[in-house]
C-alpha cells in the first residue's frame, strides 16, 4: 500500500501570497520529526509523528479517544516532554531528547477544553493576562484587552467573573485570550466539546474567522470529523499514535489511506468484494469490483491506492456521496435492496438500505422519501467508493471507534 | 518543631487535599502557555484559588499547636515552657487563679488571631480571591 505523504508544505491553504501574508503577521512554521512520546509506566501515547505545517495555516489533528492527538498538542505547547524526535516552531528547536523549551518561552497560546479560565480574574484580567509577556505600556495593554473583548462580542462583560458567564461566553474569553497577544501559533485542545450542538456551530465558525483573521498558524485537535472538515486548511488523522494521513481535507476525503481513515471520516457502510486484476494501464486507480451470487447487477468501479496486481478479496467502503437512490426500472443502477428506514433531515431524506445477503448501507441521502419496505435501486460513484484488502480492513476496524464504521449520517460528513 | 509538624501534618493533609485535588490543572498549564514562568503559573494562577483552604490549615495548625499540651510536656526547653505547660503547672500547683486567668487568656489570644486572620483575608485579600467556589451560571 502507497504511504501516505505526510508534508503539509505542498499543500498550503492558498497561495504564496497567503503564506508570504502569514509570515508578516508572524505565523510559525511547524516542523514535527519523528516524534514518540512514552509515558512512565510504558505506555506510548505517540510513535514516531512526522509533520510539517505551513505558517499560517489551520491544521486540525482528528482521531478517536486514546489516538496521541492530545499528547500531540501538549508536545507542541511544551507542556509535555517528548522522548525522541524534534520539534521546531519557526526556525527555533524547541523540544528534543535533549532541549526542552519551556511553555512560556515558545511564543504561542491555547485554548482549554474546560476554558482553563482563572476564577479569581474578571474577564479583562483573563485576557490582559496573555499581554504580560509583551511588556506593554498599562493603557496599550487595556485598549487592546478591550478591543479583543469587543471582537468577540464581550465588551460589556468585561467586569463579570467567570462564574458569572454561561459556557459559551467563557468559551469566547478563552479565545480572547488566545488572541489578544498576537502570538505566531494558537493551540486548540478541543474547544468545542463542551458545548451544545447549536452553540458549537456558531463558536466554530467564529473561532475559523478570527484565527485566520489573526494570521497565525493553528493547531487543532478534535474527534469530530464534521468540525475538522468544516475548519481546517489541513488534516492528520492519528490512530493508536501514529499519523496515518495528513492532507487537505479534500484529499483525506477522496482518497483515504487506509480503511481506518475512510470509517473515521464517514461510510454509508461496507460490502466485502471480489477484485479484479488491475492492469498496468489503469492510472486512474479505480479497479473493477465484482460480489458474490447476483447481488451486483452490472460492472461496476471503485477508487483504491492499492497495488491489485492479481486481484483477490476486498472490502468495499462506500461514502455517504458514493451511492445514489436510482429506480428498480432505471437499468442503470448497480446493487437492488429494500429500504429498511428512512428519517426527514430537512433538505431531505435519508435512507437505510438492505442489501440481501450483503449488509446494510446507512445515510443514502435523497429530496424525495421512499418509504419502508419498497425496493430501490442504488448507484455506485467510484469516486466515493474505496476498496482495500480484507485483510487489512479487518485490522483496521478493529481500532475504530465502535459504531464509526457505519450509520454516520450525510448531514454529519464534510464534504458532499 | 519537627513533633509539632509531625502531629498537625496529618490534619492539615486532610484539609487541603479536598481543595488541591479540585484543582484544574489546565489553569497552571495556561498560564504557562501565556507567558507565565513556572513560579508565576503557581502564584498568580493557583496560589489565589487555593489561598483559603491554605488560610483555614494555617489557623488550623496554630490553634492546635498553641494550646498543645503532650508534646509540649514532654519535649520543652525548661527556660522556655510554652502557654500550655505554663497553665498545666499553675493548675497541678493549685494556683487555679492564675492558671484559670492563663487558660482565660490564652483562648482569648488564639481567638483573637483567628478573627484577625480571617478578618485579614476579608478586607485585604484580592476581591476575586475571596469569590472562589461562588456558584456557576449554566
Amino acid at each position: 500500500m502507497a504511504e501516505p505523504t505526510m508534508s503539509g508544505s505542498e499543500t498550503s491553504p492558498g497561495s504564496a501570497a497567503a503564506t508570504t501574508a502569514a509570515q508578516a503577521a508572524g505565523a510559525h512554521s511547524i516542523g514535527v520529526e519523528q516524534v514518540s512520546k512514552e509515558y512512565p509506566g510504558g505506555s506510548v501515547a505517540l510513535r514516531e509523528v512526522s509533520l510539517q505545517v505551513e505558517p499560517g495555516t489551520f491544521v486540525v489533528l482528528l482521531g478517536p479517544s486514546g489516538s496521541g492527538k492530545t499528547t500531540l498538542l501538549r508536545c507542541l505547547a511544551g507542556i509535555e516532554r517528548v522522548t525522541t524526535g524534534t520539534i521546531t516552531i519557526g526556525h527555533r528547536t524547541v523540544a528534543s531528547d535533549r532541549v526542552h523549551v519551556p511553555p512560556d518561552q515558545r511564543n504561542l497560546s491555547m485554548v482549554f477544553q474546560d476554558y482553563a479560565l482563572w476564577p479569581h480574574l474578571r474577564v479583562r484580567e483573563n485576557v490582559a493576562f496573555a499581554l504580560r509577556r509583551s511588556k506593554l505600556p498599562k493603557p496599550d495593554a487595556q485598549a487592546r484587552t478591550r478591543a479583543m473583548l469587543e471582537r468577540v462580542g464581550l465588551g460589556r462583560l468585561a467586569d463579570r467573573y467567570p462564574n458569572e458567564l454561561s459556557g459559551g461566553e467563557q468559551q469566547r474569553v478563552a479565545l480572547a485570550r488566545a488572541l489578544v497577544a498576537g502570538t505566531g501559533l494558537i493551540l486548540c485542545d478541543e474547544p468545542l466539546s463542551n458545548l451544545d450542538a447549536d452553540l458549537r456551530e456558531r463558536m466554530r465558525v467564529e473561532i475559523s474567522s478570527l484565527v485566520r483573521e489573526s494570521g497565525a498558524t493553528a493547531v487543532y485537535i478534535t474527534h469530530d470529523q464534521a468540525e475538522a472538515f468544516a475548519l481546517a486548511d489541513q488534516i492528520g488523522l492519528l490512530q493508536n499514535g501514529r499519523l496515518v494521513q495528513f492532507g487537505k481535507p479534500e484529499e483525506i476525503y477522496s482518497q483515504p489511506a487506509t480503511p481506518f481513515v475512510a470509517r473515521f471520516t464517514g461510510l454509508s457502510g461496507e460490502l466485502a468484494v471480489r477484485v479484479g486484476a488491475q492492469h498496468a494501464a489503469e492510472a486512474d486507480k479505480t479497479v473493477e469490483i465484482g460480489m458474490d451470487g447476483s447481488a451486483l447487477l452490472r460492472p461496476c468501479r471503485a477508487g483504491t491506492s492499492v497495488s491489485w496486481t492479481s486481484g483477490g478479496d476486498g472490502i468495499l467502503l462506500v461514502r455517504p456521496t458514493g451511492v445514489q437512490l436510482a429506480g428498480t426500472n432505471d437499468g442503470d443502477h448497480h446493487l437492488a435492496g429494500t429500504v429498511a428506514d428512512v428519517a426527514y433531515r430537512g433538505r431531505g431524506y435519508e435512507h437505510a438500505i438492505d442489501i440481501s445477503g450483503h449488509g446494510r448501507l446507512t445515510g443514502i441521502f435523497a429530496p424525495f422519501r421512499v418509504e419502508r419496505g419498497e425496493a430501490v435501486g442504488l448507484r455506485l460513484d467510484p469516486a466515493g467508493c474505496h476498496v482495500f484488502p480484507a485483510v487489512a480492513a479487518q485490522d483496521s476496524a478493529v481500532a475504530a471507534a465502535p459504531g464509526q464504521a457505519a450509520a454516520v449520517p450525510l448531514s454529519a460528513v464534510g464534504p458532499e | 518543631m519537627i513533633a509539632y509538624i509531625a502531629s498537625s501534618l496529618p490534619t492539615n493533609a486532610r484539609v487541603l487535599v479536598g481543595a488541591v485535588s479540585q484543582l484544574q490543572s489546565s489553569l497552571r498549564d495556561a498560564a504557562r502557555a501565556h507567558g507565565a514562568g513556572a513560579f508565576m503559573a503557581w502564584a498568580r494562577g493557583v496560589l489565589p484559588v487555593v489561598s483559603r483552604p491554605l488560610t483555614m490549615a494555617w489557623l488550623l495548625t496554630f490553634c492546635g499547636v498553641f494550646l498543645e499540651l503532650p508534646i509540649s510536656q514532654l519535649l520543652y526547653a525548661p527556660s522556655n515552657p510554652p502557654a500550655s505547660v505554663g497553665i498545666q503547672d499553675n493548675l497541678g500547683n493549685y494556683h487555679f487563679g492564675i492558671g484559670m486567668a492563663q487558660s482565660v487568656l490564652a483562648v482569648a489570644i488564639a481567638l483573637a488571631v483567628v478573627a484577625l486572620v480571617l478578618g485579614g483575608y476579608r478586607l485585604f485579600a484580592p476581591a476575586g480571591w475571596r469569590r472562589i467556589g461562588a456558584a456557576t451560571r449554566g
